[in-house]
Order: C-alpha cells, then structure tokens, then sequence
C-alpha cells in the first residue's frame, strides 16, 4: 500500500462518527489534565490508560493519539500561565511565554504555540505518513544484532541527554533495566529476581513505575518543599487576538521549528528537549530585535513549540515502525500497543494497516480539533491552573491510585506503586532524571531478546555486533554519544585551568 | 549571628554528603544483589542458546556497580547534593521546620499506604477519601471535615463514572455487604 492509499484508507477509518468522538474525547481529557501544574505528557497518558480499557484497538489509539497531543498542548500553557514547565521540551517555552504572559501578551503568547502546534504538528503527521512506509523497508532489513545495536543508542543518548549528569542518568537508566528482569525469562521460562514471590513472576507493568515515579514521586517531593514552591498565575489580560505585528514575527519560525523538530524525534536521539533548545537559540540569532530575548520575544515562544509538536509527532516514527520508544511517553503509548497485543514494529504495516494509517490520519483531525478547541478554550484551561495545591495533589494520588488498581485489580500493585512512590521520591531529591528508569524498563526486555538471539544466530560469536555494518555503525555513534560530552567537558575545563594558571602567575 | 550559621552551615553540607552517599552504597549493593541473582540461576545453560538468563542480570549488575562507585566520588566531593526537604529558611535543617516538612511526606506515604489496605475491604470510595484528606493535611489544609467532604464527592463521582459509564467497576468495599 502506498502512501496516499494508506492515508486515504486511513481517513476513511478516522472520520466514522465513532472515532471522531474518541479522538474529540482524547484530546479534551489530554489539554484538561496536561494543563494540571506538576502532570507532564507522560503521566497524563498513564494515568489516562484505564479509561480506554473497554475501546476496541483503533478507537483505543484515536483517543491515545489526541490525548499524546492534547497533553503536549496543556503542558505548554502550564509553562507559559505559571513557568512551571511539566517536562524538559517546555522549558524554554516557559522562558520567553511567561515572560510574554507578565507583559500582558499572554493570550498571544498561548495563541502563538497554539497555531505553532498546529502548523508543525500537520506538517510532521505529513512527514510521518511519507517517511514511516520507507522505514518499515529498511527496518525489514535489520537482524537481531542491529536492533540490540539500536536499543543501546536509545539507551545511552537517553541516559546522556536527559538530566543533568550522565551518571545520575545511567544509573536511573540501569535501575529500569534491573526492575525489567524481574519475572519469568522469555526465552528458557526460568524465574528471575521474583525471591519465590508469585507476584512478581508476571514482571512489573510500565505503567505502574511511570505512575509510582511520576505522580506519586512527584507529591511527595512537592510537599517535602510546599513553602518555597508559591508560584502566581498570571491572568489572561489585554488584547486576546494576535496583532499583525506578532504573526509576521511568527510564522517563520513555526516553519523553522517544524523543520528542526522532526529529524530530532525521529532519529532514536533522545526525544525534543535538544531540537527546542536548537530552535530557541536559532531564532535569536535570526531576530532583528535578539535583546527582546529573555524578555518575551514572541520568536522564542512560536519556534521552539513548534520544535516541541514536531519532534513529538517524529517519536511516533520509531515507535511505529521499529517498535523503539525514545521518550518516556513513547514508552508508555509502546506499553499501550502491548497490553492489546500488538507489537509495533514493521509488520505492524501489513498486519494492521487499519490501525496505523488511522492513527496517522486521526493525528491530522486531533490536530485540527485542538485548534478550534484551545484557541476558545484557553480561558477554561486557565481556571484548572487555580486548584489550590492540596486539592490538586489529593486528586493525582486518587487518580493515581485508580489507575494502578484498575489495571488487574491487584492490591499488591498498589504496594508497588508506594515503593515506586518512594523511589521517585528519593530519585527527585537526589537529581537522578526518572525517564531513563521508565525507557529501561520497556526496552530493557526487549534489548535482551535482541542480544540474545543475535548471538543465539551467531553461534555464541560476540563479534557479530562489530562486523555487521549497520549494527557496527550504530554502536559507533552510541559510543560517541557517550563519551564525548564528558571528553569535550575535560579539555574544556583543562583549558580554562591553563587559561587560569597563566593568568594568575 | 555570623558564628551560629557557620556551625549550621557545616552540619548542612555532611548531611547532604551523607545522604548522596548513602544513595550510592545503595546502587552499588542493589547491582550486587542483582547480579547475585543471576548467578541463582545457574551456569548449567547447555542450551544452544549460548547465552542463558543468566548473562543480563550480570550486565546490568556490574552497571549499577560502577555506576554507584563512581557516584560514590561524587558524593564524597560533595558535589552532588541531596536533600530530603527544604523550607523557606535557608538554615533550618535539622531543626524543627525541617522534621515537620519530613513528617508531611509521611504523612502522604502513610495515605497510600491505607488506601492500598482499605481499598478491598472497604471499597474504593472510602479508601480514596482518607487519603485525599490525609494528603490535603500534609499540604498544610486544616479544614479536615471539608476536606473529607470534598474527597468523597470526587472518589464518588469517579465511582460512579466508572462503574455505570466505562463499565469498568472499582471495588465497592467486602464489609458493606453487597458486591
């Protein structure tokens, strides 16, 4: 099936009443409960999981797409109403957007990243629904070697790029790995890490990690600091609409953005905190007025948002054809595709073309519909910002804990999820990053699969991952990916000293 | 004045170092632990094969070793700073404002521990309500019967979308009765 066919096909699957309901559905629920400070898009697809538990798989994914972006979309007005940026890929929004919101320009600003949204997110469902056929060709050509080669470069460009310290981002990454070994191996059914427990021979589900670590973790570390965290709302005031002013100094780097965006999510390079960050400081090399920067300057909103959509939409690449999460949301949405059976990877294509064509075409309307539905709207998001703190935190561990408990109905889940609890908490007091845990987890298994039968093919020859060209190439940049921040830190810092010494004899 | 938050300030810094290492010693016996799991398992893996069940939890156990030793320098530099609470005064740890920002988190550990008992038996509704209020208090709210009353309208709305709209039920509670 070509490309325009399968989207054809695809529409043809999105637009039936039913599944124009689910996707107007998801993305109402993702904007209302992405906008709640402290719930980033990762847990709002977590904690939104039970609700889909009765949907057949397509409408099941239609509403998981709108609700992937309605999340993203409330995230961003979090960051710009409040400067309390819910993942790293905002928190360059929230720099120049609440900014912007202090000078009165907060409407624009929610405007801006509205649209921008809008304009990456259709133009990188375009390039999805182009460049995923291509992938799957090339994906059909990869051995066990090469998709362990790959596991790794997520892994290590997932350990090093999120956070702030590889190391803290290694060892939350490892910690995942070692949680993903408890229960029985695949390959011999022999029990691992259970300690004779029957519980933990079925393994621990992703979601309960991200829930314990995300929303559970993240209670207990606000309240550990409740007195220095008040921050104010800003309230929407001035003029609603943009001035022409503020289009003209947008719609380039909303095209800017899309552009940059897409290559970062697709690549398994670590998600879309780089490419925001790329976007932030190209736009302010570009702008005619740069000391506006830092101030509000509406480029820097526009650009690195549409960076942030388009990014997010060119995660659902690897996702879809590789079945290879490279954020902590993608992990999720891949934990999603599994607890129906469906394994994303390339024959996902041909034995479920309904689902991902209509998927890819429901992106298009989710797209659509948060448009029409943010630019009225952001007056209601505002308010969901003005649940006083206790309140807002009771209802994420009520919500947390339904969660968990709706999955099997399993009190010792909830017992875990007070452990993962816990272990957030202490992760986030210590600055060790939680999303390399969740990645760990979900590809952890699946790396081992891979490693294992690669070396099961090559008879117990470890070589196999060196003289494979496409494994060998990839393990390469993993290497690279590595090592080189900490070496480029070295010399840096080794200059300086020179620099010092002769300075001061 | 100066001389009393010196002697804070001292305090301060081993305490952070103590926690950073502690955390460390932690991931290096937690790799120990799994890689001694994997040894449980056993090396008689004459299976073709080639690698048993055995090699990953090895893998993963010596990461976590290296990893935790060498976060152990971190730590030991103090350069990796680890709190288990602050509040707005900046010297206050270990004194009382310090301990009663650590009893809050016990305090919403604590409401999740009773949901996770009291879900089954006394149903869905009840458990979430003493843990919305439990958590409410450690957030600083002290109006405890409006807080209840507020835990129960949400937990039962919840309930009720749940179990009459999804068709999804949450437990109802074993002790009322009805099922």
């Amino acid at each position: 099936m070509d490309v325009f066919d399968g989207l054809m096909h695809g529409f043809a699957v999105a637009l039936t009443a039913g599944n124009l309901l689910w996707a107007l559905v998801g993305v109402t629920l993702g904007t209302a409960v992405g906008v709640l400070p402290g719930i980033g898009p990762a847990l709002t697809v977590a904690l939104l999981m039970p609700l889909t538990a009765k949907l057949e798989p397509i409408g099941a994914f239609i509403m998981f797409g709108g609700i992937y972006y309605g999340a993203m979309y409330g995230s961003s007005t979090t960051s710009i109403l409040l400067n309390t940026p819910g993942e790293n890929s905002s928190v360059v929004t929230a720099i120049e957007g609440n900014q912007m919101a202090k000078r009165g320009r907060g409407a624009a600003a929610l405007a801006t990243a509205a649209i921008g949204s809008f304009v990456a997110g259709t133009l990188a469902t375009f390039a999805l629904a182009l460049f995923a056929p291509s992938v799957v060709t090339l994906a059909l050509k990869f051995g066990p070697a090469d998709y362990f080669a790959l596991m790794v470069l997520a892994f290590t460009t997932v350990a090093a790029v999120l956070g702030t310290s590889l190391l803290r981002g290694l060892a939350s990454l490892f910690l995942g790995i070692a949680i993903g070994l408890v229960g029985i191996d695949m390959q011999t059914g022999q029990a691992r890490m259970a300690l004779d427990i029957p519980y933990l021979l079925d393994g621990i589900e992703v979601v309960i990690l991200a829930v314990g670590l995300f929303a559970v973790g993240e209670t207990l570390f606000v309240v550990s600091r409740q007195k220095l965290l008040a921050d104010q709302i800003i309230p929407i005031k001035g003029q609603i609409w943009m001035t022409k002013d503020e289009w003209r100094r947008s719609w380039k780097p909303w095209l800017r953005g899309s552009v940059i965006g897409f290559p970062f999510g697709a690549l398994p390079a670590g998600g879309a905190e780089i490419p925001t960050f790329l976007s932030y400081s190209l736009e302010r090399r570009l702008s005619k007025n740069p000391e506006e920067f830092g101030k509000g300057a509406i480029e820097g909103v526009a650009g690195p948002e549409a960076t942030n959509n388009s990014a997010v939409t060119g995660v659902l690449v690897p996702l879809l054809t590789l079945g290879l999460p490279t954020s902590a949301t993608a992990a999720i949405m891949l934990a999603a595709f599994q607890q129906y059976g469906l394994h994303p990877g390339p024959l996902l294509f041909q034995s479920n073309p309904d689902l991902v064509w209509g998927l890819i075409a429901s992106l298009y309307i989710g797209n659509v519909m948060l448009l029409v539905l943010n630019l009225p709207l952001a007056g209601v998001w505002v308010r969901l910002l003005a649940i006083p703190r206790p309140y807002l935190y009771a209802g994420i561990l009520v919500f947390a804990g339904l969660g968990v408990y709706s999955l099997h109905a399993s009190v010792f889940d909830l017992g875990t999820l007070c452990l993962f609890g816990v272990l957030g908490y202490v992760m986030r007091c210590a600055e060790i990053p939680v999303s390399p845990a969740i990645l760990g987890l979900i590809l952890g298994p699946m790396a081992e699969q891979q490693f294992r039968r690669a070396l099961a093919i090559s008879q117990g020859d470890p070589t196999v991952f060196l003289t494979r060209p496409i494994s060998a190439t990839i393990l390469t940049i993993a290497l690279i990916a590595l090592v080189a921040p900490p070496l480029v830190e070295y010399y840096r810092s080794r200059r300086r000293r020179c620099v010092f010494d002769q300075a001061s004899s | 004045m100066i001389g009393e938050t010196e002697r804070d300030a001292e305090p301060r810094l081993s305490q952070k170092k103590v926690s950073a290492t502690v955390i460390s010693v932690a991931l290096v016996a937690f790799g120990l632990f799994v890689a001694h799991q994997g040894y449980l398992i056993g090396q008689d893996q004459s299976s073709y094969a080639r690698v048993g069940p055995q090699v990953f939890p090895y893998m993963v156990g010596a990461g976590l070793v290296i990893v935790g030793v060498l976060l152990s320098i971190d730590a030991l530099k103090g350069t990796w700073p680890v709190m288990w609470a602050e509040t707005a005064d900046e010297h206050a740890l270990s004194r009382p404002a310090y301990w009663r920002q650590l009893s809050n988190v016990g305090l919403v550990a604590l409401g999740l521990v009773v949901n996770a008992f009291l879900i089954a038996p006394l149903g869905f509704v009840v458990s979430s309500t003493l843990m919305f209020a439990l958590t409410t208090r450690a957030f600083g709210s002290r109006r405890i019967p409006f807080d209840l009353a507020v835990g129960a309208m949400f937990s039962g709305f919840i309930f009720l979308c749940f179990t009459y709209a999804l068709g999804l039920p949450l437990p109802s509670g074993t002790i009322w009765g009805a099922r």
